[in-house]
């Protein structure tokens, strides 16, 4: 995975890190993932990626999001060690 | 003086409520909403104060209905005081919204709550620099445990005061606010193992997770049924009694009242321990925080029909009784998928069809019999399942987007479980006090007039007349008027073929009690649950519900029976 690479939180796979870089889709989808914390800047880890909903920590806290939503949310991958 | 209580989903406000008025505070719902309204009053120092608990939001920016009540509320009713509520272990999330609420300039008091959670996680809030920070009060709680009230009443008889912080209206100031102050008064210190970490890791686990999952469903079920079976059996007793008791008088008023309203109503009755159980564990995988990782486990599959994750414990549910289950989509957000879950839910065999297939398999089917139940109930989640993928494809398309936080894991409080149970079991009771009983009466007509034997009453007749629309079927007269009567509950269409003493064996056919097996599974919901429907979705998707599911059960009923008769 190259470093500079802006994917949809969906491509991460279970284990894999990121920072969010963008939020994309109505107002209604971005208002709900600001409020809960999930915002551009944030570093972002799958916990979860078994098909259909993603499990995601960030900010310390845990959320699972439905596949649809979490295709609009844009990561910076972080390269593995 | 009137408070609003604010804050995000999971925070103890309910347990602070409870508190706060000693236990004495009243659930309903906003004016022409079903969002539920916690409303208590007491008196602090001798001061008359009114607690109202608004709904559990993350923003005010008005986009679900939640939060447009809770916005509706702070800006129409004037409240005194502001209460908000925070969870100290995510204080950062939860101070966005106190940002947002800043903008009411309400006067108000941060309460600090669940701060021995935090503890735990070795995280460390400096209240004093918050409360600078901020200008407004800040106290430290632990609802559950009681702490820090003493010192909340005290700062709410002071009246709070009105936020000094500065900080602009958009929301990515608030955000870039929200994590300076963070910076400031969070300490993270390095935490001890938690044990939240550690059940998810078994819970959530890739093979273990699924079946960890159905455990739990099972153990819902025997709790539901086999343990509130004796309470079914008395309330059954006690009603039977009583109507035979009545009904015996002299009178046609006693027979109404015996053989109509009580049976009537007593039959909705009997339901009420089953559904009181099952609401109990219902509240426990809420409160425990379980609730939204089964969500996450059965997302893919559910995903796969047009539904989420969050369909699965109605579905479920739904093997129990319908009205219960239909009553829990309420936790779904998307009102498309919401729809289709309600819908199907009917198809999932609820236990009052159960003496059906029972009584039809055991006469035609003497050896295979449960294998004939269980292809019944397989084949009702089979219609359900391509029901739900239909609707999502041709009548409620359109995404859906959820995200739905995972708490840390919880020891549900007893009152709390009490509080939800009861709140949602009280709209079963009205229903059986309402609709059921009007329709009992209705019923209690048709049977009994012109005359009080069955066969020759109205009932009798509009079977007869309804028979020729399932003469396709080749069923008599008498199973057709067993479906009409099974409207009102499904168990009633074994009682009325008992009533008319009727020679099953003797006038049907295999293909053709196969067929009736299938027509009573699929074909309308019962009027409880019709009356549940209409509750949460309106009359137009009731009526749709009505013929959809009649359609189904005729085409496939009639499908059965030729191909069964073909083989």
């Amino acid at each position: 995975m190259s470093l500079n690479s802006k994917i949809p939180l969906t491509m991460l796979k279970e284990g894999d890190e990121g920072v969010v870089i963008d939020i994309i889709g109505g107002r209604g989808a971005i208002s709900k993932l600001l409020a809960l914390g999930i915002v551009p800047g944030k570093k972002v880890k799958v916990l979860g990626n078994r098909g259909g909903a993603i499990l995601i920590s960030i900010n310390g806290s845990k959320f699972v999001i439905g596949r649809g939503l979490a295709m609009k949310v844009i990561v910076h991958a972080k390269q593995k060690n | 003086m009137k408070i609003a209580m604010v804050g995000n989903p999971n925070v103890g406000k309910t347990a602070l409520l409870n508190l706060l008025t000693g236990g004495k505070f009243e659930v309903g719902n906003f004016p022409g909403t079903t969002v539920e309204k916690k409303e208590g009053k007491t008196k602090i120092d001798g001061k008359d104060v009114i607690f109202v608990d608004l709904p559990g939001i993350y923003s005010l920016e008005a986009y679900s209905l939640d939060e447009k009540v809770a916005k509706d509320f702070l800006t129409n009713e004037n409240p005194d005081l502001i209460l908000n509520v925070v969870n100290a272990s995510n204080l950062e999330r939860n101070l966005y919204l106190t940002l947002q609420l800043v903008d009411f300039k309400i006067p108000m008091i941060l309460v600090l709550n669940m701060i021995d959670e935090a503890e735990k996680r070795g995280i460390k809030v400096d209240a004093e620099k918050l409360s600078k920070i901020l200008g407004i009060p800040v106290v430290r709680t632990v609802a559950v445990k009681g702490i820090g009230i003493k010192e909340l009443k005290r700062e709410i008889l002071k009246g709070g005061s009105v936020p000094r912080v500065r900080v602009g209206k958009d929301l990515k100031s608030k955000l870039e606010m929200a994590e300076k102050i963070v910076k400031e008064v969070v300490k993270v210190e390095k935490k001890r193992v938690d044990l939240t970490e550690v059940f998810d890791e078994v819970f959530m686990d890739r093979h273990l997770g699924i079946p960890i999952f159905i455990a739990f469903m099972w153990m819902m079920f025997t709790f539901t049924y086999t343990v509130a079976s004796p309470l079914t059996n008395l309330i059954d007793f006690v009603f039977s009694t009583l109507s035979e008791r009545i009904s015996s008088m002299n009178g046609v008023v006693f027979n109404l009242i015996g053989k109509g309203i009580i049976k009537g109503v007593g039959s909705v009755l009997v339901f009420l321990p089953n559904i009181t159980f099952l609401f109990i564990v219902l509240a426990l995988l809420e409160l425990s925080g379980y609730m939204p990782r089964a969500v996450y486990l059965m997302d893919r599959i559910m995903t796969a029909f047009g539904l989420t994750g969050r369909s699965v414990i109605p579905l479920i549910m739904g093997f129990g009784c319908n009205v219960p289950a239909v009553m829990a989509t309420r936790t779904i957000e998307d009102d498309k998928v919401r729809i289709a879950t309600i819908l199907v839910n009917p198809f999932i065999s609820c236990s009052a069809r159960l003496p059906i297939y029972v009584l039809f398999a055991g006469i035609f089917f003497p050896t295979i019999g449960s294998a004939v139940i269980m292809g019944l109930y397989a084949f009702g989640v089979a219609v359900a399942l391509i029901s739900a993928l239909i609707f999502r494809r041709v009548l409620l398309r359109g995404e859906a987007e959820y995200v739905i936080e995972l708490p840390p894991y919880r020891i549900p409080n007893w009152k709390n479980v009490w509080i939800l149970t009861w709140n949602r079991t009280k709209h079963f009771l009205q229903k059986a006090g309402t609709v059921i009983l009007a329709m009992s009466i209705v019923i209690w007509f048709l049977t009994n007039f012109p005359t009080s034997s069955i066969d020759k009453s109205y009932a009798g007749m509009l079977g007869r007349l309804l028979q020729p629309l399932f003469a396709p079927m080749g069923w008599d007269w008498q199973f057709v008027l067993a479906i009409l009567m099974g409207f009102v509950a499904k168990e009633v269409v074994v009682e009325t073929l008992g009533i008319l003493n009727t020679p099953i064996a003797k006038i049907m056919t295999m293909p053709q009690a196969l067929a009736f097996m299938v027509f009573s599974l699929l074909y309308m919901p019962c009027l409880a649950t019709l009356a549940t429907i209409k509750a949460e979705t309106g009359w137009k998707w009731t009526i749709f519900s009505v013929i959809y599911s009649f359609v189904i059960a005729y085409v496939l009923a009639l499908t059965v029976e030729v191909v069964a008769r073909l083989i």
